[in-house]
């Protein structure tokens, strides 16, 4: 009966997560879903507008999405706001400032160590902005203070919105595609005006003005050109990435009478006036015309821009972080109650979260022709899928919800570190030069980053051992034994995969470099790992530690862990200027002090657990 | 009286084998590497990894000229490693079927020490500059300095005598039996920097026109120091005072018993004995960005002696190896048009392979074989 | 099955401890003592050889004059005697028109200015290696003592003006008019 019970309860997450799905972001008359799929050059990559407003939303606001009366806006529905009503768009709220002093003066509101403000008010404060920032640049990255920092990310963002902004078209030009009509009728007879002039004849008035037009034109396209944040305007009848160009570009190009204008200009600019102008038969027509368009130049680029464009909505890495969080209760649950039943139900939730943790992740791959690990944040992902992976593994030998507690926990850290390290950009970036190997990526990179997650399991298997002991009188008889050799081989298959994983990338550096190991901040901190694993193993061989200390070892292979994957990054910051308002350095020190807290509870005399207490009488 | 010699030797070696001296430097290790670590942020890679590591120990100096040792520094640690796991090789981990995966994580360790000593010891990395269309037969350290005496008068060759940078002190005497002559350094500063105004007390060479004036250390990686020195030189018919600095690309003869001698003090040079010309470098965006894609250097190798003549394309990932060197594309400059190519030339090279493979077989087998008790033991339990 | 005796492993460790030994004692010495090779032979570059790459002028320096580096706004100057000195300069750009420039330098004399109609007394042109100098001679006032003179050669290249000047006693600038007439015609401009 329960077994029945149980397959009805997965079922049915399984398919409100597949509902939940397939309901669009927005509806109405405009087709947005679609506009958002359309592929543009951004950043040495083709990606969909979509991720270009979702990424930008995110870097200047930190959300993607705004909250609006009467309803919210979407990334993609914000970008078509800031593209048609400008003025509209310069009065929200969206420009995160993170730094009391930043404006402190102007009165309470503003010394929070976060807020909100809009373009319009940033406007007013232009200059000094300008001045900072530039001031702020001068000084060596390391040595920046916080203020400096923020002013200058501050100023980033006031770029990025700026040039978005007039990426389709000035923003001071309503009449846009009027006045590409008219460039487009004139241009034969003003380029023969100036022919003329230049042979010395008189010019009639009606003339003169055509030229005066063109020279307006010509003006609005290079500013075009110039501030173009990302290049929308494919190259019809090349395959080369980089000749795609941006609007400006692209009318630019066109004064030269012998190439036609490219008509997904005329598109893209007629798609934005009826949006202005509340048109949306208008609107689809013209997107249904680019799209078609691209669909028959370059149907398979276009076909991974929709992809990714799906992938965005579907934001399974979220949807993964809601399903272990439900797992995680049940799992606590199923500790005073209905053990087997919500240990099974919890397995099913969590196998679901990891379905949808896997697809992500594959995703991702496949988008980006790239192994698992390209970046901190793909890290952070993979750490965490490796766990919960592992934890599946182990529970279904086990059986005793203490492996599947555990990695679900990381997972779910992890997930939520991965979301705000992609507060920073792109999580697809091109890769640097030097990292540019797939094969040693996928050797190297995965390799280290499996060992981080064994190290973080140990931790956490050691941290439930001390706590549950502590705490409890859970940890007892086979459980403590189980739990024991948990942790021991977590340790042991961490040491493994760092060790593999650091003399891989040693070999990668000979390989590349002529040299096995420099001392970098990063090689230092995989071999700390490795140190660390190998110091608990022969401390208990050596009998220098029991159980007991062997935890609070491991626990502490969580603080070198974290150190070395994200401490490290630190340091080439440089620790000077790292002024203790940064929210990351805070984090890292909670959890450290965390750890610590759990290393001094598990050196409390055994006498005092509660689950040995009662041995000794 | 050989029994008692081999039952202490046996103590001994019992002692040294110890587990429990293991963990203690171990962890000596693991906080020296914390400590090298952290400070790169004030000394830079190369000499934090010069006071921490590439020393027997680690100094305290509350006053000038009092050092205190306080902690072992790399080379003490890898050394009692290095014995502490020969000793227990040869007492407890021994090949036999139950611990063929530990054996074999050991040896490899034994050999990742031995390759890491020869490395530190014996391996040397320097940068090859060029324009485009220029060759070059040697390359120079970024860091280490070297005084050259330089005996002009043969008809093809120069004769070099290379003094090293651990000679380079303040009133230290350098001389050579081909050398007529002795140097005596009157100052010598690792950096320093440039004046037009002329050293007092020198009558020749460029001394007349320039001076110096010592500047601490730039510790960054990135910087380059100017060093000077000022050296009298000494011999029955001769006797002179030259300053000398890399910060200059001069050149100072001076005639002894009629020998023309060129002196300097310059970057430590690696001499090859083929020549290498630049002839093209290129760097290629990702489209529209400024972030790089790829950085390549088209050299031509041109070696006389083996008679090799031919194209060499160098860039990010693919090194080119020739005659115990490995040259990498570093850095670049000028428009594009000037290449920096890091050369790294390590006796040690193949001793991390052999370590890695034994170690990673080891630690599967070792792996493997724990798996597979503990699944027995389970599968009897139940 | 036992381990082999101690005897072997103590053979063992032997020589695993003679090879370590004996790689790391070898290493040792090779950095840190003084070589000796042999190289191609490489080019001389002079202090003022390298002063003249650095600041696009090549000259010969004639025997009795001494160079001097110390002014760092001039390229070099030439000490003849404690009082007679030729200076090297070069301006960027725009250096004014030549009347200017003559009665700068007969105000350094302690002269009045002149007037352009005038300049024909003071002012020759030569030509040395295709390029055209303009030359200026100037006596200081006949009272002075001892009395003054200079004599200035200059010319346009690209976009600078060099001014080659022989200042001193107007004896002694007699005196050193030819060989400074000769180091002007060798200089060459790069």
């Amino acid at each position: 009966m329960p077994n029945k019970t149980l397959k009805l309860a997965w079922l049915g997450i399984g398919i409100l997560l597949i509902v939940t799905l397939l309901i669009p972001e927005t509806n109405g008359p405009f087709k947005i879903k679609q506009f958002g799929e359309l592929p543009v050059l951004e950043g040495g990559r083709i990606k969909p507008l979509d991720t270009i407003a979702r990424n930008a939303l995110l870097m200047i606001q930190g959300k993607q999405t705004i909250r609006t009366q009467p309803k919210s806006l979407t990334s993609i529905e914000w970008f078509l706001l800031l593209s048609t009503h400008p003025e509209k768009a310069d009065a929200l709220e969206i420009f995160v400032v993170e730094h009391p002093q930043l404006f402190g003066s102007l009165g309470d509101k503003y010394q929070k160590q976060k807020y909100r403000v809009s373009f319009n008010f940033l406007k007013e404060h232009h200059n000094k902005i300008i001045t900072q920032s530039s001031r702020a640049l001068e000084m060596e990255p390391g040595q920046r203070t916080p203020y400096q920092k923020q002013i200058i990310a501050l100023n980033n963002r006031l770029m990025l919105y700026f040039k978005l902004k007039n990426t389709f078209k000035p923003e001071n030009n309503p009449q846009f595609t009027d006045a590409i009509q008219s460039f487009q009728q004139n241009l034969p007879n003003a380029l023969d005006a100036i022919k003329t002039h230049s042979q010395l004849e008189t010019l009639s008035q009606e003339k003169k003005k055509l030229i005066s037009e063109l020279n307006m034109h010509f003006k609005d396209f290079q500013m075009l050109s110039q501030t173009s944040n990302f290049y929308p305007i494919p190259p019809f009848g090349s395959k080369t990435t980089s000749d795609w160009k941006s609007v400006g570009d692209s009318l630019l190009q066109s004064l030269d009478i012998t190439i036609p204008l490219n008509p997904a200009v005329m598109d893209y600019s007629k798609m934005l006036s009826a949006y202005a102008n509340n048109d949306s038969n208008g609107f689809n027509s013209a997107l249904a015309s680019h799209r078609n368009l691209i669909q028959s130049q370059f149907p398979k680029l276009f076909y991974k821009s929709k992809t990714e464009a799906f992938f965005n909505h579907a934001s399974l890495f979220y949807r993964g972080i809601l399903l272990y969080g439900l797992a995680l209760i049940i799992l606590i649950i199923s500790w005073i109650k209905a053990p087997r039943f919500l240990g099974k139900l919890a397995y099913g939730v969590v196998s679901i979260g990891f379905l949808s943790h896997t697809i992500g992740l594959l995703s991702r791959m496949l988008l980006h022709g790239r192994p698992p690990v390209t970046n901190l944040y793909s890290s952070a992902i993979f750490v965490g899928w490796v766990a919960v992976f592992l934890g599946l593994l182990i529970e279904k030998r086990l059986r005793n919800s203490i492996a599947l507690f555990a990695t679900t926990i990381i997972g779910i850290l992890t997930l939520i570190i991965a979301h705000h390290l992609a507060m920073s950009g792109d999580t697809l970036e091109m890769m640097q030069a030097v990292l540019d190997s797939n094969f040693w990526l996928s050797t190297h990179v995965v390799t280290i980053t499996m060992g981080y997650a064994a190290v973080a399991m140990a931790g956490m298997f050691a941290s439930i051992y001390i706590l549950m002991g502590f705490l409890t009188k859970r940890l007892k008889g086979e459980r403590e034994k189980t739990l024991r050799a948990m942790v021991y081989g977590s340790i042991g298959l961490a040491l493994t995969l760092s060790f593999i994983g650091t003399v891989l990338g040693g070999i990668w550096a000979d390989q590349s470099w002529g040299r096995f190991w420099g001392w970098d901040p990063k090689e230092n901190g995989s071999i700390l790992i490795v140190l660390w694993m190998a110091i608990c193993l022969h401390a208990r061989f050596a009998g220098l530690v029991r159980t007991q200390g062997f935890m609070v070892a491991a626990v502490f292979g969580n603080i070198v862990f974290v150190w070395s994957w994200f401490g490290v990054n630190m340091l080439g910051i440089g620790l000077h200027s790292y002024g203790f308002m940064d929210k990351s350095f805070i984090w890292l020190v909670g959890f450290a002090v965390s750890q610590l807290i759990i290393m001094l509870i598990g050196t409390m005399p055994l006498s005092i657990w509660t689950s040995f207490r009662d041995e000794g009488k | 009286m050989f029994n008692s010699i081999k039952s202490s030797l046996k103590k001994v070696i019992k002692a040294m084998a110890s587990l429990k001296i293991t963990v203690l430097l171990l962890i000596s290790l693991f906080l020296l590497v914390i400590m090298v670590t952290l400070a790169q942020v004030d000394l830079g890679i190369y000499y934090a990894t010069q006071r921490y590591l590439n020393s027997f120990a680690i100094y305290w100096a509350p006053n000038k000229g009092l050092l205190v040792p306080i902690f072992p520094g790399g080379y003490t640690i890898g050394t009692l490693l290095f014995f502490n796991l020969v000793a227990a090789l040869a007492t407890r981990i021994w090949l036999k079927p139950k611990s063929y995966g530990l054996w074999l994580i050991h040896m490899g360790l034994l050999s990742l020490l031995i390759g890491s000593g020869i490395t530190s010891f014996k391996a040397a990395e320097s940068q090859l500059a060029f324009s485009e269309g220029e060759s070059k037969y040697y390359s120079e350290s970024t860091r280490e300095i070297e005084l050259v005496v330089i005996d002009t008068s043969g008809e093809t060759k120069d004769a070099v005598i290379s003094f090293p940078e651990a000679l380079l002190k303040e009133g230290s005497e350098l001389s050579h039996n081909t050398l007529p002559f002795t140097i005596t350094l009157n100052s010598y500063s690792t950096n320093s920097t440039l004046e037009n105004k002329a050293t007092p007390g020198i009558q020749n060479g460029y001394g007349q026109h320039i001076s110096s004036r010592p500047l601490p250390i730039f510790t960054q990686d990135d910087a380059r120091n100017i060093a000077t020195a000022i050296v009298s030189i000494d011999s029955d018919n001769y006797k002179d005072k030259l300053l000398l600095t890399t910060g200059l690309e001069a050149t100072q003869v001076i005639q002894v018993y009629d020998t023309p001698y060129r002196i300097e003090l310059r970057h430590k040079r690696y001499y090859v004995l083929y020549s290498i010309q630049l002839i093209d470098f290129q760097r290629k965006l990702y489209p529209g960005t400024e972030i790089p894609h790829s950085f390549s250097s088209k050299i031509k190798l041109n070696n006389k002696k083996t008679g090799e003549e031919r194209d060499v394309l160098i860039y990010m990932n693919h090194p080119f190896r020739y005659e115990g060197k490995t040259y990498f594309q570093a850095s670049y400059g000028e428009n594009e048009t000037l290449s920096v190519l890091q050369v790294v030339e390590n006796p040690g090279w193949l001793f991390p392979y052999i370590s890695s493979t034994l170690i990673s077989l080891g630690l599967l087998i070792h792996f493997l074989q724990m798996l597979i008790a503990r699944l027995k033991k389970d599968q009897n339990h139940a | 099955m036992e381990v082999p005796s101690l005897l072997i492993n103590s053979r063992f460790l032997l020589l695993i401890g003679m090879v370590g030994v004996a790689t790391l004692l070898s290493s040792c010495q090779t950095k840190d003592s003084v070589n000796v090779y042999f190289t191609p032979k490489e080019p001389i570059i002079t202090f003022t050889q390298l002063k003249q790459t650095q600041s696009g002028l090549t000259w010969t320096t004639p025997k009795q004059w001494k160079e001097n580096y110390s002014h760092t706004k001039r390229i070099v100057t030439f000490v003849i005697d404690d009082s007679t000195q030729v200076t090297v300069t070069r301006f960027e750009g725009r250096t004014g028109s030549l009347i200017a420039n003559v009665n700068r330098w007969r105000g350094q004399l302690k002269l009045g200015p002149t007037r352009k109609s005038r300049l024909k007394y003071y002012v020759s042109y030569e030509t040395f290696n295709r390029k055209k100098f303009t030359v200026v001679k100037l006596r200081g006032p006949r009272k002075q003592k001892p009395r003054q003179g200079l004599i200035t050669a200059f010319a346009k290249h690209n976009n600078d003006t060099w001014f080659i000047k022989l200042s001193g006693p107007n004896r002694t600038v007699l005196r050193q008019r030819r060989q400074f007439m000769e180091f002007v015609s060798n200089v060459q401009f790069h």
